[in-house]
């Protein structure tokens, strides 16, 4: 079974005889108790289970047990140690769905370094943005050693030329170091586990920092009150590593509980989204998660032989989150696969944050989705979330989210601090002990969404029905497209250096699209009359946005001085939104306008 | 322009035409002709994701594998065909 071996990222195949591990039937369960996760691993490997890679065509490409990992951690700690690297030291991680990244995120953990993942999705043309984004996420937390596998070496290169790092290189270069002779110190409850960039702010790269205590609490949540896991269970993935539902959701989660978990490429699933559903019925997973969209995205491209192929019936946990919850796609995804017995009972939406760890909130499991209506027209006057009947001819739907995990506090505020009233929507502020202790090295950042006595302002827009969580409006400064966080202002910076768009002149919001999409709009003012000269400016800022952000953005050329200005002069997005939807024939686009009235100006 | 690669535009083009047609991309018709230097990207509102299905059709049409991160130097039509001809040759 478990003879085939990977050795350092050098995946050995011995074709046929590869098998994934099992799930832990070996290990009695525990998921707390643990002082670091080097602790967690160390108990993990007592088991046979483990990690398992798959490739482009869905086929088993590399075996990691726990055993393996740790052993194989251990000793690519003692290299990082030989290269005279101090405690606390920053490692990037280029995060591709590989065994490497396993390997050195734990090395780091022994080693008493803090690992953090970079991207490892490179858009079409988009070179020179990648390059540039790596490097500005080394740079912010001047990162000690950087690693990429092979696939992106000459990227990280082209990053780090003429930085100061100790160390940047492929998983071969850091295995041919020597061992340093020198026993590990324990890792302490506050020391910083990890750093999590928010997938955000491509210009100012935020990293949360999240430590040891903090991380193993929000993971006992989730395995213990969040998922119930237990030992039948098993992780099917394809999210990347660079997201926080990847890293912790489908590495640390199984690791924190002794679980298997399957992965499949990001890219993959792009491409072959169907392959998710392979994996999950070839190994009878139990737990897989994903951003609303990649349930669509997967029922898009079913096809009729798909029915008989698949066999569903062990996915117990579909775990909805990263982005709104969107009953509509959901069900459509369920009612196409029922043939291949898909229980509709298995999603559980979630509501989460990096700044979080992972989870705050799961709704109950086995129930499915519980949709709650309400009067969109009371909802766009006064806020309040007032339930109305499905079939109402100006109705909202909102998921609930469950209540949050055992440890949070939550309250829902208006925007002069006070706590509202139940079905009143407001800003979701947090506290407990799975809330991050700030943005790394970043006092400015941190003061703004933590308060002295440890609440954190999410950002997020909703409303509570007794103890339990609806959430209308996800982060109010940031852009949410395909699952990608997007922040207004980076768009706008990066549109300026088309010849023509001015600073200042320009704005970027999003609007709800026809579908169930947002769509990305900005409006540009630009002087130009001239047909030819008004689509050049377009396509330059249509290809540095695909570039950048990898997304379709509407763009829309006004005069100068058609954009609305605070009395401060500082230019308004949300007037430029609220102006924007005016200009549109109706009903073209239009924005849910409880949305308009719950979002703050940027 | 070698024989092959202008073969593979060829269908490339086809390939494009007939993924725009199918996934209902309203440009395709003010466009005009796609030719080897139609940018993918910016020509299209194809995002990323459709970016990436469209490649999976590439591959399973010239039965090559792409590599996806030569795509980072990718723009237009004859790019891609360049990408697929060193596939076929490797």
């Amino acid at each position: 079974m478990m003879d085939s071996k990977i050795t350092f990222g050098q995946k050995t195949k011995t074709e046929s005889s590869m098998q994934p591990t099992p799930v832990n039937k070996k290990l009695p369960i525990k998921s707390d108790g643990f002082a670091n996760l080097a602790e967690a691993l160390d108990y993990a490997a007592a088991g046979d289970s483990g990690f398992n890679f798959y490739d482009h065509r869905g086929q088993l490409d590399a075996v990691l047990s726990y055993r393996q990992l740790r052993d194989e951690a251990r000793t690519l700690a003692r290299r990082l140690l030989g290269l005279g690297l101090k405690h606390g030291d920053r490692v990037g991680i280029i995060a591709e769905t590989d065994p490497m990244f396993h390997r050195f995120f734990f090395a780091c953990q022994y080693a008493g370094l803090i690992p953090f993942a970079l991207p490892a999705g490179i858009q079409m043309g988009a070179h020179t943005a990648y390059v540039g984004q790596i490097r500005r996420m080394l740079e912010s937390c001047d990162a000690a050693i950087a690693v990429a596998p092979a696939s992106h070496t000459e990227f990280l290169h082209e990053a780090v030329a003429d930085m100061d790092l100790v160390m940047a290189g492929t998983p071969e270069e850091f295995d041919a170091l020597p061992e340093a002779d020198i026993e590990f110190q324990t890792v302490q409850a506050g020391d910083l586990a990890y750093l999590q960039y928010t997938s955000g702010s491509t210009r100012f790269p935020r990293g949360v920092e999240i430590d040891q205590a903090t991380v193993l609490e929000n993971l006992r949540a989730i395995a213990q009150d969040g998922l119930k896991l237990n030992n039948e269970d098993r992780f099917v993935s394809w999210l990347p590593y660079y997201h926080d539902m990847g890293l912790i959701g489908f590495i640390l989660v199984p690791l924190i509980c002794q679980l298997s978990a399957d992965y499949l490429p990001s890219r993959t699933f792009a491409m072959r989204p169907r392959l998710w559903l392979k994996i999950i019925s070839d190994n009878r997973g139990t737990v897989s998660s994903s951003p609303t969209f990649g349930y669509a995205l997967c029922a898009k491209r079913l096809r009729p032989s798909d029915y008989e192929r698949y066999d569903l019936s062990s996915w117990r946990a579909a775990c909805v989150g990263a982005e709104q919850v969107n009953p509509i796609p959901l069900r459509a995804f369920a009612e196409a696969l029922a043939p291949c017995n898909f229980d509709p009972n298995a999603f559980v939406a979630c509501y989460g944050m990096a700044e979080c760890v992972l989870a705050v909130s799961f709704a109950p499991l086995d129930l499915g989705l519980s949709v709650d209506y309400v009067d969109q027209a009371v909802m766009s006057g006064s806020g309040e979330a007032k339930p109305v009947n499905p079939d109402h001819n100006n109705v909202a739907a909102y998921v609930d989210c469950g209540q949050v995990l055992p440890g949070f506090e939550f309250c829902i505020r208006d925007e002069q601090g006070n706590e509202v009233s139940e079905r009143q929507c407001g800003e979701i502020m947090l506290r407990g002990p799975s809330v991050m202790s700030g943005y790394f090295r970043d006092e400015e950042s941190s003061r703004a969404v933590l308060s002295d006595d440890g609440w954190l302002d999410t950002g997020d827009i909703g409303y509570r029905v007794g103890d339990n969580l609806f959430i209308t409006a996800r982060s109010k400064d940031v852009i949410i497209i395909k699952g990608r966080n997007i922040w207004p202002n980076d768009m706008e910076v990066v549109a300026q250096r088309v010849e023509g768009v001015r600073l200042g002149g320009v704005a970027a919001f999003s609007v709800a699209g026809f579908g169930e999409e947002e769509l990305a709009v900005m409006v540009v003012e630009t002087k130009e009359r001239e047909n030819s000269a008004r689509h050049r400016l377009s396509q330059g800022i249509t290809e540095l946005m695909h570039e950048h952000f990898g997304i379709n953005v509407i763009i829309d050329l006004v005069r100068p001085g058609t954009l609305p200005r605070t009395s401060s002069g500082k230019l308004s997005r949300f007037q430029s939104r609220e102006a924007y939807l005016e200009r549109q024939p109706a009903p073209a686009l239009r924005l849910p306008s409880h949305r308009r009235n719950n979002r703050k100006t940027a | 322009m070698n024989t092959r690669i202008h073969e593979i535009e060829q269908r490339i083009k086809l390939l494009l035409a007939s993924y725009l047609e199918s996934s209902n991309h309203p440009e395709l018709e003010a466009h005009g002709e796609i030719t080897g230097e139609t940018n993918l990207v910016s020509d299209f509102t194809m995002d990323s994701f459709q970016v990436m299905e469209f490649m999976m059709e590439l591959e399973e049409a010239f039965d090559v594998m792409i590599d996806m991160n030569s795509l980072s130097n990718t723009h237009t039509v004859h790019d891609l065909a360049v990408i697929v001809d060193k596939d076929l040759s490797g």
